[in-house]
């Protein structure tokens, strides 16, 4: 599929003109490069956080971090990776690539687009601004009041977290309520909704979920910034306020918001593996209704992050056996991708290596969960190392390893140049390796009764030789994604070469040059089926003409 | 292209049907949004009174109902008024439009004067107890959706003079007048869950 | 049970706690934490029985699925199997039905037991950053040890006077949160004599990381014995010195948050020193009580537990003799 490369004469804009045309873009593909380089900035921020974390962890009484410094470091780094990397670079994907993936020019409002990045950008440096103004927040990224109430956190780094967050809060959903607006209404002609790209389906739940559960954290942070600031009682258990009442609030939000995480992951995942298979994703519309009730199960599931609060029997009954109903959805999503890999032809180019590595690495994550959703197990383990060993299961071999692959998938569409295989390669191997040390004595760690949020731990109970080996995993991975990011800025400066559709996929991002050009499509095309560009390539074996 | 009319009718009609369509479903979703977020916030009132047999406004007595009460009927009356206004539009007549525009704006600053003066003269304080924070955060809350509708009633109206709308075209004034209906339909479940019960 | 199953869980439970440290959740000391670490095994085992399956089909397809050299033509095209969907759906349903199953009978095989005038019943009260122990029912105040005798239902009600802290002797029991404003309630009962290290376990602040305790598991004479002993009020000391220390602290600073009983110390924010030398570990935990951390920690607290509250009373180097021959009386 190479096409020619037509050698224009280079003109150079004048910096100053080029900058401007940055910051005053509306085009959603140069917000999604901002919403993903920005994102990718802080999620080094957040690593370096986590290094520092795991120096200070290697062995029993650090004196590397004292306790003030380190509960500012395990805040910001959860802060950080949730707020500021995770979540903006997956909007920074679907920015870029919705669009293109439903034959539109752009989303439904640009303007607002635009607002988006510049409020999550606010957010984040306002956040790390605290560092220079009296200290980081250092209640967790899940700020439990009553802690969080002035009494037990003097100065002002909790507010710093409050409006911080509450910045994010409105630049997420602004940025929802653009990208459901935008699927529901621009999509292509003949582009049915059972004909949408997989993405888009989960970029869609995803803004759908944003949308109804960011409210609560917004209701959760605005009554505690009236506690701190204008004397109110909401968690103030003195005066008739509810230390509990924090944590519903939260976890209404809290939860879903992992699947906020998750889920454009999962859609990722879902548009690389059959396109390195040569094959459709294999039933595709369980896989569609599998993110939807994916989505809705997650507003009911969110007290079983309290299981030890001294809740009534009755509400530990529900709680479990929800939280077991949505494993069943994202089990079928997973026997969904080894449907489509079987009778494929499958490539390991670096984004399948990535996918894959995210199938076993999430179904680790995935068991650990359902261990946690049993309520005695979970009076054991919560609040332990085990669930932090969960978490990063999902979150890091999970959500990463995909976004990883959507970066090593779409960077030549986005830059018209290659990655390095061979380096790309090596990041996978050791970022594999790395993570599986980093995390795996964590479960151990849980198990012998570590509990989160230590700074330290003592000699002689038996956790310094896994702390070690996860501080040496925090190493390897470190180094991984330095060479992924050597990768990345060697690969600009290669030649343009990539061409159009370098990886023989299947959808409309892939019929336009790489970069697309600026309006994106010359003609919106019309669609028959979910695999456009498959179809045009390979006539015989057409979806439209298996009735898809 | 509103005031000179000669667009090409079909193309040009498919488009503004296409774009309304789009600031109506934004409304929407929108509105789903906001829901969770006065849902929360209700739902956190109602579970801190749960664990409070004393809550200051039980067995209110009817007179201190009053002005919130009044109030309540000059907000029903006011989405009254902003239905007249979308119906009149719908049917060409922008006069009509503009007077019930303005009479639902009026409306409007009444019932926020009337809670301005309930609040200063009902001697509670956001810091008292648990209580008063509650009640000032939802109302609080309400009064800034208020504003908000305001302001989209003032642009609405403002554009209604200058003959932007026509029968077919008036997605900003159904934007407004939907928006209202939410408000005054939030005002009135708390109401009832402040107030009444 | 049968005897097969309870002789297996029994090589599993030793070789899972065999490789792990001495205290972990299946060294259990309890019929509640042996109850909670049966269950977690058996899911373990159906963990790894999924993950050999799924993992495994993953590295058999990826082996024989690999693409050959320059064979370009594109593999059959297969959208979907509706029976195989259905399959691979109804079956993880199956599997979470039976693990609620057997997270219900767990549920009700540690549920506490109707309290009984035989109970034990101990108020757990968390603090920043050290767990107050009070027997209401026995007129006991102490600190930082739970001492219970063995076959007893001993019933807990938890609460804070700060923040949310949580109880948790792994080898005992799982957590419950100490919460302010409301009480929980957990029981604990133990067959085996032995003394139990535990740790809160939710985030506090500064010195979360310092307020451990220990569940001390004695005969029932020893407990009789120790809560007599605890009962008593402070011995008078006569020794010089130990009263000028006495004076020293009750009369001083210290009184403003300790309590001794028998002394004008009355002091209700920090834990109750009347049989301070009866304990192992001070601080929370922090560190075990001996005369040269006694010591340390008057003279600098902040340097062994920064942020702790009473860092800012720092006993004058001339004071000091006197104060540990008195504390050294409160047995």
């Amino acid at each position: 599929m190479a096409t020619q490369v037509e050698t224009m004469p280079r003109v150079r804009t004048p910096l100053k003109e080029q900058f401007l045309d940055w910051v005053l873009t509306t085009d959603h593909k140069k917000i999604g490069i901002l919403y993903l380089v920005t994102a990718f900035v802080f999620f080094l921020v957040g690593g370096i956080e986590a290094m520092l974390i795991r120096v200070q962890l290697a062995g029993p009484n650090g004196k590397i971090l004292g306790p003030d410094l380190y509960n500012q470091m395990f805040t910001m780094h959860g802060t950080t990776m949730v707020f500021l990397a995770a979540m903006p670079l997956a909007v920074g994907f679907g920015n870029y690539f919705v669009p293109l993936l439903i034959g539109a020019r752009d989303v439904a409002f640009p303007k607002l687009n635009a607002l988006s990045y510049w409020l999550f950008l606010s957010g984040g440096l306002f956040m790390n601004s605290s560092f220079l103004f009296g200290g980081a927040p250092d209640a967790g990224w899940f700020a439990y009041a009553p802690l969080t109430e002035r009494a037990f956190s003097v100065g002002s780094r909790m507010d710093f977290w409050v409006l911080g967050v509450m910045l994010l809060g409105i630049a997420t959903t602004i940025g929802s309520i653009n990208f459901i607006v935008t699927d529901l209404q621009l999509r292509a002609p003949g582009m049915t909704i059972s004909r949408t790209p997989i993405f888009v389906w989960a970029n869609f739940t995803t803004s759908f979920i944003a949308v109804f559960a960011l409210p609560a954290l917004v209701t959760a942070i605005v009554l505690l910034l009236l506690d701190r600031q204008l004397g109110t009682h909401f968690y103030n258990v003195q005066e008739g306020g509810n230390a509990v009442l924090w944590q519903h609030l939260f976890w209404f939000f809290g939860h879903p918001e992992v699947y906020i995480l998750i889920l454009p992951a999962f859609g990722i995942v879902s548009e690389v593996i059959p396109v390195f298979s040569r094959k459709p994703l294999f039933g595709f519309m369980t896989v569609a209704f599998s993110s939807i009730a994916i989505g809705v199960i997650s507003f009911t599931v969110w007290a079983h992050h309290m299981f030890s609060t001294g809740m009534s029997t009755a509400s530990l009954y529900f709680f479990s056996a929800d939280s077991f109903l949505i494993g069943v959805p994202t089990g079928v999503k997973v026997f969904a991708w080894l449907g489509t890999m079987w009778g494929g032809k499958l490539r390991f180019k670096t984004p399948m290596l990535f996918s894959i590595g995210f199938v076993s690495m999430f179904l680790i994550g995935g068991i650990s969960g359902i261990h946690v959703a049993v309520v005695p197990v979970d009076w054991q383990v919560t609040d332990t190392y085990y669930v932090v060993s969960h978490l990063h299961y999902v979150l890091f071999g999970g959500m990463m390893f995909a976004l990883f692959a959507g970066a090593y998938y779409w960077f030549p569409k986005m830059t018209g140049r290659l990655m390095d295989e061979s380096l790309g390669k090596v990041h996978f191997w050791l970022m594999f390796i790395g993570m599986n040390l980093l995390f795996l004595p964590q479960a151990i760690l849980g198990l012998e009764g570590m509990p989160r949020r230590v700074y330290t731990y003592p000699a002689g109970v038996g956790w310094e030789l896994e702390n070690l080996i996860s501080t040496v995993g925090a190493f390897i991975v470190g180094v991984s994604i330095l060479i992924y990011a050597v990768n990345l800025v060697q690969s600009l400066r290669k030649p343009p070469t990539a061409g159009p559709d370098p990886w023989d996929a299947f959808t409309l991002e892939w019929t336009v040059s790489s970069p697309p050009p600026d309006h994106n499509f010359a003609e919106i095309p019309t669609v028959r089926s979910r695999r456009p560009l498959w179809d045009q390539k390979y006539p015989e074996l057409a979806d439209w003409k298996a009735h898809r | 292209m509103n005031r000179t009319g000669l667009a090409s009718p079909s193309s040009s009609a498919r488009s503004t049907r296409r774009s309304d369509q789009t600031a109506r479903v934004a409304l929407l979703v929108t509105l789903g949004s906001e829901t969770f977020f006065f849902g929360t916030l209700l739902a956190a009132y109602l579970y801190m009174r749960a664990g409070q047999p004393d809550w200051p406004l039980t067995h209110a007595p009817l007179a201190r109902l009053a002005i919130p009460g009044a109030n309540t009927l000059v907000l029903l009356a006011s989405a009254l008024t902003a239905y007249f206004a979308l119906r009149s539009v719908r049917k060409g007549r922008i006069s009509n439009l503009v007077r019930w525009l303005s009479v639902t704006l009026v409306l409007g600053l009444v019932f926020i004067g009337g809670q301005v003066f309930e609040y200063t003269s009902n001697g509670m304080q956001p810091a008292d107890q648990a209580f008063g924070g509650v009640f000032f955060t939802l109302m609080g809350f309400h009064a800034l959706h208020m504003v908000a509708g305001i302001l989209v009633m003032v642009l609405a109206l403002l554009r209604a003079r200058l003959g932007d709308f026509t029968s077919r075209r008036h997605v900003a004034v159904q934007i407004g007048t939907w928006f209202w209906f939410y408000v005054v339909g939030v005002w009135v479940v708390l109401f009832t869950a402040l107030y009444l019960v | 049970m049968s005897f097969l199953k309870k002789v297996l869980f029994v090589i599993m439970g030793l070789s899972l706690s065999g490789c792990l440290a001495p205290v972990n959740i299946f060294n259990t000391a309890s019929p509640i934490a042996a109850a909670e670490s049966r269950l977690f095994q058996i899911i373990l085992v159906m963990s790894l029985v999924v993950f050999l399956i799924v993992d495994g089909g993953l590295v058999f397809i990826l082996i024989r699925n690999r693409s050959r050299g320059d064979d370009q033509t594109p593999p059959r095209q297969v959208y979907e199997n509706r029976l195989l969907e259905a399959i691979w759906t109804g079956i993880p349903i199956l599997i979470v039905v039976v693990l609620f199953i057997l997270t219900v009978a767990t549920m009700r095989a540690v549920a506490a037991p109707v309290r009984s005038a035989n109970d034990v019943v101990v108020n757990v009260v968390g603090h920043r950053w050290w767990w107050e122990f009070d027997y209401p029912g026995l007129g006991i105040k102490t600190a930082n040890e739970l001492h219970m005798p063995v076959g007893t239902n001993v019933h807990l009600d938890l609460t804070s006077v700060d923040v949310i802290h949580s109880f948790w002797p792994p080898q005992l029991s799982g957590k419950f949160d100490a919460i302010p404003g409301q009480t929980n309630t957990m029981w604990l009962t133990s067959d085996v004599v032995g003394e139990y290290p535990g740790q809160c376990a939710e985030f506090c602040g500064l010195q979360h990381a310092h307020m451990g305790f220990t569940v001390v598991v004695e005969s029932k004479e020893d407990f009789l014995a120790w809560a007599s002993a605890q009962q008593q009020a402070a011995a008078q000391p006569e020794e010089a010195l130990a009263q000028q220390g006495q004076k020293l602290v009750t009369e001083g600073i210290c009184a403003g948050c300790h309590a001794i009983e028998g002394t004008n110390a009355k002091g209700m924010n920090g834990p109750n020193l009347t049989h301070l030398y009866s304990r192992k570990i001070i601080a929370g935990g922090a560190a075990p009580l001996t005369e040269e951390n006694l010591a340390a920690w008057l003279r600098d607290s902040e340097a062994m537990k920064p942020g702790n509250l009473m860092a800012n009373v720092r006993v004058q180097e001339q004071h000091l003799p006197a104060i540990l021959a008195y504390l050294r009386t409160l047995k």
